[in-house]
């Protein structure tokens, strides 16, 4: 079997009634298959790190469709019957958000009652970011568009929905915000360059983009 | 040599062809993006509306109707929406105003037929129907659309 590797030339093996490859054609597939692999496992982390991004992206899009469902359908929260429910966002504590019921008379759209552990909080539900991913930027955009958008002041962010409407409303730490849209940015903390956008529009659109 | 050709020729054609196949579905999902976009836009203008009262289209074309006293975000205010030069449709209340559709999607029409507007007048229920046409546009990619739909004030 062996003697197949030998250096023979084509022409010398068509002759013989055993006609195989010769070294240097293995060789050659052999070289091309290791390259082809090693540029497979380099490029592992980060296909693993932008589908895991995608993957959170999503989730987060997913996770403030649930607030706007609470909020513009009939979800009571403790005693309060049908408040309004948002999501927050605080680039000071960057690697969560708090899905919030708007508690209190009236309500004010602001997540004011801090705290998941305690019961008179307005937390209920906080989403923790995995695999080191961070919001990196909070911005407001007239068009929707994550390129040429304007930082929230403050890095506080609360995106509100109230019944029966299914807008969103949005405030910083204090006041109403009044842009088209605003885009929430995420990324690896360890490549900030590589982000994904979640567009959430005053209309109550909700997607993901890069 | 004969074998590297055409091994060649055909992995241009294939790679050429998986290309454009991923710059046309990229395309399709912005352009659904958009379409998503309007449809949200049309719900949010006539689920406010349904609500409110003293629907007026006017000779500039725009839509008027005052929101309810138990409106959660603006109660007892006019809202008026109108087609802003660039293309996209504009939402007007409390003095403030902002774009409501994508710049994915160029509306070329936006106009509302009303009926019946002075609630209680004929005994029949205001009625606006709103038709939006345009196109949703990315890269040299468009789709036509035409939109419309009814919305009664609720009493």
């Amino acid at each position: 079997m062996f003697s197949n590797f030998s250096f023979k030339t084509r022409t010398d093996l068509a002759r013989t009634p055993f006609g195989g490859f010769t070294l240097v054609e293995m060789m050659t597939v052999v070289a091309i298959i290791l390259i082809m692999t090693a540029i497979l496992l380099g490029n592992l982390p980060n296909f693993r790190d932008r589908l895991s991004l995608d993957a959170i992206a999503q989730e987060m899009a997913v996770t403030i469709r649930q607030a706007q469902i609470f909020g513009s359908a009939t979800r009571t929260s403790g005693s309060q019957e049908f408040p309004s429910y948002g999501v927050y966002f605080d680039l000071s504590s960057n690697n969560n958000f708090i899905v919030f019921a708007d508690l209190g008379t009236p309500p004010n759209s602001l997540y004011d009652r801090l705290g998941c552990a305690a019961s008179a909080t307005e937390c209920r539900e906080q989403f923790l970011f995995s695999r080191g991913v961070v919001v990196t930027n909070l911005c407001s955009s007239t068009n929707g568009n994550p390129s040429s958008c304007t930082p929230i002041s403050g890095g506080i962010l609360n995106v509100n929905f109230r019944r029966p409407l299914t807008d969103a409303i949005f405030y910083d730490s204090a006041n109403e915000l009044t842009p088209a849209s605003v885009i929430i940015k995420i990324a690896k903390a360890s490549n900030p360059t590589d982000t994904r956008s979640i567009v959430v529009w005053g209309t109550g659109h909700i997607y993901v983009t890069k | 040599m004969v074998a590297v050709s055409i091994f060649s020729i055909v992995s241009v054609i294939v790679t050429g062809a998986l290309l454009t196949a991923i710059a046309i579905n990229n395309k399709a999902q912005a352009i659904k993006l958009a379409m998503d976009n309007l449809n949200y836009a049309l719900d949010s203008i006539t689920i406010k509306m349904k609500r409110g009262r003293a629907f007026e289209f006017n000779a500039s074309n725009e839509l008027h109707f005052i929101s309810p006293k138990d409106d959660p975000v603006n109660p007892e205010k006019a809202y008026t929406y109108r087609l802003d030069p660039s293309g996209a449709i504009t939402m007007e209340v409390g003095g403030d105003t902002r774009f409501i559709t994508s710049d994915k999607l160029h509306i070329d029409e936006f106009r509302a037929f009303v009926s019946n507007n002075v609630s209680g007048s004929s005994g029949a229920f205001p009625r606006a129907v709103i038709i939006i046409r345009g196109a949703a546009r990315v890269g040299n990619q468009e789709q036509k659309f035409a939109v419309g739909t009814t919305v009664t004030e609720r009493q």
